[in-house]
């Protein structure tokens, strides 16, 4: 599913966060964070609320600014990678669908503009058990299921790099079943994850697999 | 990817249909005021009908640019514009284009009626639209960089009036003086060519303004 390129088989980490520092207003949120993530790994940001995850996740896919540090996809900055753009993917607290459109409709366009095979679609929406709500306006849907929608921009996108805020939020136990199965799936393909969760994962190989960066 | 953004920007524009009713009733109910609270002769109502329909078509298309895109903001679509490996400046071009489509159009369609309504004579209806369809353009393009710098904060209303207005003036200033003076039986095809060539200005520049501010207003 993702494409495996040629030039990482060379051991160096596809993303690398050196000495990322963040302030908000006068606070200092972070400081000094690095980490670096090889193809097929899995980091998950812990931390108390407040302490700056989804800054950091922001700040990761170029969508804020650090105070210093920098963030390199495959050597460049990812501020000046078109690279990153175009291989990865970010689902922040927002789902960012439309309500007044229906949720193939939403997913449609999304297909458009992420240049994905539309005929994919369905699948997709099999996939997330999206298929009782397509039809209906994206305004109607409980807040699992538009967050389930907003997942199959995920699957559409077909991202190496998934940036993921809260993706268990709403989602009852079925639903994080689904979704750490396309995450172990995407780990075996070689993918990579940076995730907040608040909550564990339920499946012992995520658990397993996972690295915890821990802001405090 | 410019159509594709264009085409879902229409169908939202049309199921949310409030967004473009309030500001062409706004326009329609403005205009009508001003004879009420002024009680002219129709020869005084015929100076000052360019002025009037032009101020109230600036305010209506201002009002309407609030939600230009604060929706996008809100439900996080606007972040995932910014990530596309497409460029921004491109998507603000969209948008402003589908949102004039509906609002200035609706407002140039308007606007004879309202003419005939204070005594234009007829000749100049043709110039009050021309010039409205170049103006509102370019008053779309100058005031979606005010609503991108203000989506972030919450009640931008009454900000992004201030930071705008200012910038409309000149399109102000020859589109309501084309009106005057083909209202006059003179030739307005200057202040028709200054309205074109100020819409090329907006329409070159404007596009990048926005998306500087977007990302602006996302951090």
């Amino acid at each position: 599913m993702v494409p495996i390129e040629t030039d990482d088989v060379s051991g160096k980490p596809c993303l690398q966060v050196d000495n990322l520092s963040c302030v908000r207003g006068d606070r200092l949120l972070f400081k000094d964070v690095n980490f670096k993530l090889h193809r097929g790994e899995l980091v998950h940001v812990a931390g108390p609320n407040g302490s700056g995850k989804t800054t950091l996740l922001r700040i990761v896919c170029n969508l804020t600014w650090p105070e210093s540090g920098q963030a390199l996809w495959r050597g460049e900055p990812i501020n000046r990678s078109e690279r990153f753009q175009r291989e990865s993917a970010y689902i922040g607290h927002q789902d960012g669908l439309k309500s007044e459109l229906s949720t193939l409709e939403n997913l449609r366009f999304h297909s458009r503009v992420l240049n994905a095979d539309v005929r994919r679609l369905p699948t997709i929406v099999q996939q997330l058990e999206l298929n009782r709500c397509q039809y209906l306006l994206a305004g109607k849907l409980s807040a699992g299921q538009r967050r389930r929608a907003a997942l199959a921009r995920l699957l559409l996108a077909e991202r190496v790099l998934w940036i993921l805020d809260e993706p268990f939020t709403a989602l009852d136990r079925n639903g994080r079943q689904v979704v750490e199965n396309l995450l172990e799936q995407h780990l075996e393909n070689r993918g990579l994850v940076l995730l907040t969760s608040h909550q564990a994962f339920m499946s012992t190989h995520l658990t397993n697999h996972r690295r915890e960066l821990s802001l405090s | 990817m410019f159509a594709t953004i264009f085409k879902r920007e229409l169908m939202l524009v049309y199921r949310r249909r409030s967004e473009w009713v309030h500001p062409l009733a706004f326009f329609v109910i403005v205009v009508s005021l001003f004879p009420l609270g002024l009680t002219p002769g129709p020869q005084t109502l015929k100076l000052i009908a360019p002025g009037i329909i032009w101020v109230s078509a600036l305010l209506a298309s201002l009002l309407s640019l609030e939600h230009l895109f604060r929706s996008d903001y809100e439900d996080g679509a606007l972040e995932q514009f910014v990530l596309l490996p497409y460029p921004l400046a491109a998507v603000g071009l969209a948008k402003v284009l589908a949102h004039w489509c509906v609002t200035g159009l609706s407002l140039c369609i308007a606007s004879p009626m309202l003419g005939i309504a204070l005594n234009l004579p007829s000749d100049s209806l043709k110039v009050l639209m021309l010039s409205l369809l170049l103006g509102t353009f370019s008053l779309s393009l100058i005031g979606a960089i005010g609503a991108a710098l203000t989506v972030g904060l919450g009640r931008g209303g009454v900000l992004i009036a201030l930071l705008i207005l200012p910038l409309y003036v000149p399109v102000l200033i020859f589109g309501a003086g084309a009106v005057d003076l083909s209202a006059h039986g003179l030739d307005a095809s200057g202040q028709l060519y200054f309205l074109a060539a100020l819409l090329i200005l907006a329409l070159t520049l404007a596009p990048f303004a926005i998306a500087a501010a977007i990302k602006v207003s996302l951090e």
